[in-house]
């Protein structure tokens, strides 16, 4: 009994020890490097999600259509990406790393969303009383945006056990601002088993 | 003589070994006061680390929602989830001293309908921040995590408030076909829980049903009801003031002890935690918006759920406490043998002080939770509360400024009334 209470006193205090000397360790990764940690929604999959959907979308043949009929390339707007899923998704983030694969494609122009108009206007106006005449930018000369790129993430969640299957869905939608055709229509999924410990 | 040692020993561990519910009192009465940011700031003097951990974040998460700060009490209540989820999986090590010492030796994982009640306040909070998809998410989760309980044998089934408040979020955000589906659930868990449907459930069940065009559900609803239909064409179309009152505290869980016998016949010592209400200022309350005035209902009696939760783990707990006494029992006979009387002694004087409830509970949450919806016009109105006595007499008007009703929208007001704000 005795000996066994030693063993027992030894064994709490090696494990208080073992806690006490967990330090925190940084180390600098990739930022293209995939990392799952909980299963959820992460960075990974906004990257990955946004370039398949754009290099879809610029593959498609009403650009050409448009490239062709117009002589010129067509301007774009994003507009509301909705999370309908069952994760608390930054879609800003994402909206962001749509943006960017859309600039950088050189197939498409773009303009600022209705947010980041206001406060262009208003350094325009700005310009307008205090900037020299060389210099100003004169309001009424915006372009107008041809399409609008809207979008939603749905979720579709089961478990059973320790077994966990996340299927999400990313729904595009390129709509023409002219008379509300939709031109392109890009999905794309993303299917997540996870496995989760009994023991800790 | 050995009585008497033990006796004072007892005493002298047991005021060591202060439970957790008796060190909330001075946040408690910060918040009777009407002082949540001093109670906040009083909570993160001692944050909690280690088995309490999930308590601190939903007390931190509560108090930090009821001082304003919406988007921090969700990071906090965010936070509550992760550390649920790895919960979830079993410790050996906390196990082993379950067994041996008492309930408090595991990590305090949370009961069923306060794991609910999270998803119901990080909802409030996105509606609060005017987020409703961000609600929406919580709505969704909800709804998971009651089908997972539901899966369990001693969990819950349902939750009738939270399914009430995704119904809510789903008609803010006009998809009117998922909100039936959350009010059909709401109907069915608030019959589980044996609570009375509230009126407005009712109404909005024969609404929806009649939006729908559900008309076989909607002659049934109105034929168990037994309900005048004209309020339906009143409120479609136009905008509404969703009042919600937290009204009070949760009840606190004490320890009580009893002798049972084990099943040899020899009575062994074990303690139960039991739930003491709070007391509640008022008995009613009713909303007056511009001209219009209208008596709040109780959605969610929190109070009477956690009595239920408790009482439905009572036999499991009981019979796991027996094991653990006789176990403790076994321990020290065995060191009387090896030891001596004076080891065996020790080891009942240990087994007598560890042997303490585990009361832990959330305690910042509210008694009951008060809904009301009113129909409005287009335009802005002054709101108010009226906290009624038991013969109706109102006891105290609280003020909740001027609210905009625009049509087809929803306009939240949310409000806590831990005790009844002081005169001055």
């Amino acid at each position: 009994m005795k000996r066994k209470m030693i063993v027992m006193a030894m064994a709490t205090i090696l494990m208080t020890g073992l806690n006490a000397c967990k330090t925190t360790t940084v180390e600098r990764v990739d930022t293209d490097s995939v990392q799952d940690l909980s299963g959820n929604w992460n960075d990974t999959d906004s990257r990955l999600v946004s370039s398949r959907m754009v290099s879809d979308m610029m593959s498609r043949k009403w650009l050409t259509n448009y490239q062709v009929k117009k002589g010129a390339n067509p301007v774009l707007i994003v507009g509301a990406v909705r999370n309908l899923s069952h994760e608390h998704i930054n879609t800003r983030t994402f909206i962001s790393d749509l943006e960017r694969e859309l600039i950088n494609s050189g197939e498409v122009e773009f303009v600022a969303s209705s947010k980041e108009r206001g406060e262009i206007r208003a350094e325009r106006q700005d310009q307008a009383n205090n900037a020299s005449m060389g210099t100003q930018n004169v309001a009424g000369e915006e372009t107008g945006a041809d399409f609008m790129l809207k979008g939603q993430i749905n979720t579709i969640f089961d478990a059973a056990g320790d077994t966990q299957v996340k299927y999400y869905q990313i729904d595009l939608t390129l709509i023409s601002l002219k008379d509300n055709r939709k031109v392109w229509l890009g999905q794309k999924k993303i299917k997540k088993v996870l496995e989760t410990g009994r023991f800790r | 003589m050995h009585k008497l040692y033990t006796l004072g020993l007892l005493v002298l561990f047991l005021s060591g070994c202060a439970s957790y519910s008796n060190s909330f009192q001075q946040i408690e009465s910060l918040l009777v006061q009407q002082k949540p940011q001093e109670a906040l700031v009083e909570l993160e003097k001692k944050p909690a680390s280690g088995r309490d951990r999930l308590l601190y974040l939903l007390d931190k998460a509560m108090l930090q929602r009821m001082s304003g700060l919406f988007a921090e009490s969700n990071t906090t209540f965010e936070e509550a989830k992760k550390l649920i989820a790895s919960l979830r999986a079993t410790s050996l090590v906390e196990q082993a001293g379950a067994v041996t010492i008492n309930d408090s030796a595991m990590s305090y994982e949370g009961e069923d309908f306060e794991q609910v009640l999270i998803h119901v306040y990080e909802a409030l909070n996105y509606i609060a921040l005017g987020q409703l998809d961000e609600a929406r998410v919580e709505a969704l989760q909800v709804d998971e995590r009651l089908k997972q309980l539901s899966e369990g044998e001693d969990n819950i089934k349902e939750d009738a408030f939270s399914r009430y408040l995704a119904g809510l979020v789903y008609e803010a955000e006009h998809e009117l076909d998922e909100a039936m589906i959350a009010y059909r659930k709401a109907y069915e868990a608030y019959q589980y829980e044996s609570e009375a449907l509230p009126k407005l459930l009712k109404k909005d069940l024969l609404r929806l049903t009649y939006q729908l065009g559900l008309m076989d559900e909607f002659v049934k609803y109105k034929k168990e009801f037994d309900m005048d239909d004209s309020f339906i064409e009143d409120a479609i179309g136009r905008g509404e003031v969703v009042v919600l009152l937290h009204a009070g505290l949760a009840p606190i869980k004490r320890s009580t002890s009893v002798f049972v016998n084990a099943d040899d016949g020899v009575p062994v010592r074990i303690s139960l935690p039991v739930y003491q209400s709070r007391k509640l200022a008022f008995s009613s309350a009713r909303l007056t918006v511009g001209t219009t005035s209208v008596d709040l209902e109780v959605a969610d009696d929190i109070d009477a759920i956690a009595r239920a939760s408790l009482e439905s783990h009572k036999a499991a707990m009981t019979a796991r406490l027996i094991a653990r006494a006789i176990a403790k029992a076994a321990i020290s006979k065995q060191a009387e043998k090896q030891g001596g009387e004076i080891a065996g002694f020790l080891a009942d004087v240990a087994a007598l002080a560890t042997e303490t409830a585990d009361t832990r509970s959330w305690l910042t949450l509210p008694k009951r939770i008060y809904l009301s919806r009113l129909p409005m016009d287009d335009g802005e109105y002054q709101a108010s509360l009226s906290l009624l006595g038991q013969q109706g007499e109102v006891i105290q008007n609280v003020n909740l400024g001027l609210i905009t009703v625009r049509s087809g929208e929803k306009t939240f007001v949310e409000k806590t009334v831990v005790a009844l704000p002081r005169l001055q």
